[in-house]
């Protein structure tokens, strides 16, 4: 889920949930944008109040983990999907089973 | 081994579905019973009157706390949803205390099922689709063809998950491999027996393949990607640990954004948490 934030609540980390754009259209800032303070300064100068971010839920893969321990996990994944991801669609069960797997087993 | 016929023919000796769910339907489908009258169809059986308001009352339907009587959970959920409940729940209880395989037991498969019929639910609502009445009971119904060949062929229906390793094949292609044909097939033919919605035999019967020319069935489009999904978040266990590719096609009917089922799937893990305690856990 997105949840929309006054940008004084802005912290080191935050994701953008949707491009943030100006009074004219211009994206200023794409979407899935990892926020720093510098950013609430630009917002700011930019006359932009509110802005949506990502949720916890939508954040969940921002854990890091080591190389060693993902080349774990794509191991794990090789005994469970057999195919080439193709598509988002794919890439997106991929990412599920590695979330699942990182969270399970190397958190 | 046993063929497909001759489990079928098996099939002949199931129960058939409880009394009150007969008496039910045949409620529902007259427009001059009053909800009172079906409230007490419904609380003639205590036990699962009881079980039908935890279930009205869990976060799945967002209610919580809030229903008190069989009259109020048929106010807020309407005739059909509450009798997909009871007959849920009642096919939940009539097949939960068999016997289980080496690695795979009845309620492994019934947590899997209520976490295809949950998250194609969610998926439904994703897609603003209004009915969302029968997408539940999809998902508790789609795998119930391997119930069936757990009870009849059970020996055989071991032998029949170690070929699907061992190959690498889909645990369909090694039913097929053995009996002639697959858990689709055996459960049509039961959900066909026990005279279910023909959306849901249809979807039964095909939730592995998702043809062309099913485009625009979002019912079963939604229970074949679940299906999918279920695994890769790890919702119950079918059986079988290798996941399947979705047929490209599937996404013309079923138009998520690519990444919205991640997005949810912390959500979904936790409803699934809840509704495996209030369906499963007595």
């Amino acid at each position: 889920m997105k949840k929309i934030i006054s940008i004084e609540m802005i912290e080191d980390g935050m994701i953008t949930g949707e491009s943030i754009k100006n009074k004219y259209g211009q994206v200023m800032l794409a979407e899935n944008i990892r926020l720093e303070s510098k950013h609430q300064k630009m917002l700011k100068m930019w006359g932009i109040s509110s802005i949506f971010i990502m949720s916890d839920d939508e954040v969940q893969s921002e854990i890091y983990h080591d190389p060693e321990t993902i080349e774990k996990a794509e191991e794990i994944i090789k005994e469970k999907i057999l195919w080439t991801p193709i598509n988002k669609f794919d890439e997106e069960i991929y990412q599920i089973v590695m979330d699942r797997i990182l969270e399970t087993q190397y958190s | 081994m046993d063929s497909i016929q001759n489990i079928v023919n098996k099939i002949n000796d199931l129960p058939t579905l409880p009394l009150v769910y007969s008496k039910l339907t045949g409620a529902i489908e007259d427009p001059h019973n009053t909800v009172e009258n079906i409230s007490k169809i419904i609380s003639s059986d205590q036990a699962s009157a009881f079980k039908i308001l935890k279930v009205a009352n869990s976060p799945f339907y967002g209610f919580r706390g809030k229903i008190d009587t069989i009259s109020q959970a048929i106010f807020y959920l309407g005739f059909n949803e509450v009798s997909n409940i009871v007959l849920s729940l009642s096919v939940i209880k009539m097949f939960s205390n068999e016997n289980s395989l080496k690695d795979y037991s009845p309620l492994d498969l019934w947590s899997h099922s209520i976490g295809v019929g949950l998250l194609a639910r969610s998926v439904g609502m994703a897609m603003r689709e209004k009915d969302l009445e029968n997408y539940f009971l999809a998902g508790i119904f789609h795998d119930i063809g391997k119930l069936i060949f757990m009870v009849y062929a059970a020996k055989d229906y071991q032998q029949a998950i170690e070929l699907a390793k061992s190959k690498k094949i889909t645990l369909s292609e090694a039913e097929i491999e053995l009996f002639g044909n697959d858990h689709s097939m055996a459960g049509y033919l039961l959900a066909e027996k026990w005279k279910l919605p023909a959306s849901i035999q249809s979807t039964v019967k095909n939730h592995h393949n998702f043809k062309e020319s099913d485009k625009g069935n979002l019912l079963l489009g939604s229970i074949y990607i679940s299906n999918i999904y279920a695994k890769a978040i790890g919702l119950g266990n079918d059986g079988y640990s290798i996941i399947s590719r979705p047929v490209e096609n599937v996404w013309d009917t079923v138009k998520l954004n690519p990444g919205y089922i991640r997005s949810i799937s912390k959500r979904i893990r936790d409803d699934f948490n809840h509704s495996i305690k209030t369906l499963l856990v007595n």
